[in-house]
């Protein structure tokens, strides 16, 4: 009997072992698979993170090559491009290449081109005819007008092409100014220039016609915009150094 | 453990999923345009003056920039931020991010109507791109205001 007791009291022990035991397996089976679950979760956040950074980056690298992105090209040939004993001119007037641009002082992308333009007439000034006419886009630029005045009445004085250069230098400083024309006179001082004299011409009707034709003349040829470039008599569409050297070189014969 | 409860708590996938899904598209397109006007920007070798088109106008004025860098990187930083939070909303679900989706939001939108005016009343010329964006900053700040008042 005793032994029995004592048979059934161990059986009894081992029954509660074992209980313990499932218990401990089960709970250590739900911790697996829990972890699994993290483990999955993380993988699967890790691929949805992976994949946004992804289509972000495209989108971003589309955006950069979308901008900017129009080649050179020739456009529709104008017709009466002649050139003028008025005009303003860089390079080789006797060239056979004449590059006419159609610019606006108050404009940033004029600004920009007028460098392209030095440098390009620094390269093939010997080759090519450079002429600069002004196109100021009142509409838009309230003091455009009055700077393509300033610039003719340096040309007066034989200082156009400085006073062209200051102008654009320093754009940022009269463009949306109330002090425009004191701004001008400025310069003019810093160029040496008869003031009396600069500021008569700044206000004289020859002057005014004179945009006023040329303004009128680039509407008639159906421009809307500068810096507007006719090259040989045809309308160019150009946006870099490089395409407008490039067009150049064509017309100069000199292959790609 | 949080994470855990969170994801099982499926009352709230029915939530604003739809509305953060229409946060991070919005986002996307207008990160698309800040990256274009940004980049334009930075160039240099800009779209010319135009009588019909005022971006040059707009992308010339002082204000496209802020110190040293392009205000559009601004709407860059933006819209990342608000696919990054979208996303992270839709990953745990949590509030916080939502949360701090709104208050991006409320300031993008005061940012954007500063450069409405700007355009309007003192460059007086309008970019497309610029009043497109603009557009984006408002919609979203629809987008998470309706999220606010019907789940935060």
């Amino acid at each position: 009997m005793d032994e029995q007791i004592e048979n059934s009291g161990i059986v009894e022990e081992n029954k509660a072992v074992k209980k313990v035991e499932r218990k401990r397996q089960r709970r250590e089976e739900k911790q697996r698979l829990r972890a699994n679950e993290v483990q999955k979760q993380r993988i699967k956040r890790a691929v949805v993170w992976g994949l946004v950074a992804l289509g972000l980056a495209g989108i971003i690298f589309l955006a950069v090559n979308l901008s900017g992105e129009q080649p050179g090209s020739t456009g529709a040939a104008v017709e009466g491009m002649q050139i003028r004993a008025d005009d303003w001119i860089k390079g080789n007037p006797a060239a056979k290449v004449v590059l006419v641009e159609y610019a606006d002082f108050q404009c940033p992308a004029c600004a920009i081109f007028s460098k392209v333009v030095e440098k390009l007439s620094s390269s093939y000034g010997d080759r090519v005819e450079f002429v600069y006419r002004q196109f100021p886009l009142k509409q838009i630029h309230r003091n455009a007008e009055i700077a393509a005045y300033a610039a003719e009445a340096a040309g007066k004085q034989d200082k156009f092409w400085e006073m062209h250069d200051i102008l654009y230098e320093r754009q940022s400083d009269w463009s949306e100014s109330d002090e425009a024309r004191k701004l001008f006179t400025d310069y003019a001082t810093t160029l040496y220039l008869d003031l009396g004299r600069f500021q008569a011409d700044s206000e004289a009707k020859e002057i005014q016609e004179k945009i006023n034709a040329s303004y009128a003349e680039a509407v008639g040829l159906g421009l809307t915009s500068t810096p507007s470039f006719i090259l040989n008599g045809k309308k160019i569409e150009a946006r870099s150094y490089e395409q407008l050297e490039q067009l150049i070189r064509q017309e100069l014969g000199e292959g790609t | 453990m949080n994470n855990l409860n969170s994801l099982s708590d499926k009352s709230w996938e029915k939530g604003p999923s739809w509305l953060v899904g229409g946060q991070i598209g919005l986002a996307v397109i207008g990160l698309f345009l800040a990256t274009f006007l940004a980049a334009e920007y930075l160039r240099g070798a800009w779209p010319p003056c135009s009588l019909t088109d005022g971006c040059q106008t707009v992308l010339g004025s002082k204000y496209a920039q802020i110190g040293p860098v392009p205000t559009a990187s601004l709407g860059i930083i933006y819209y990342l931020l608000l696919v990054i939070l979208g996303v992270a909303y839709l990953q745990g679900k949590r509030l916080r991010w939502l949360h701090l989706s709104l208050r991006l939001t409320v300031v993008g939108a005061m940012v954007s109507f500063y450069l409405v005016y700007l355009q309007l009343f003192v460059i007086k010329a309008i970019c497309p791109y610029c009043m497109l964006s603009a557009a984006l900053c408002f919609l979203l700040l629809g987008i998470d205001l309706i999220v606010w008042r019907r789940y935060l």
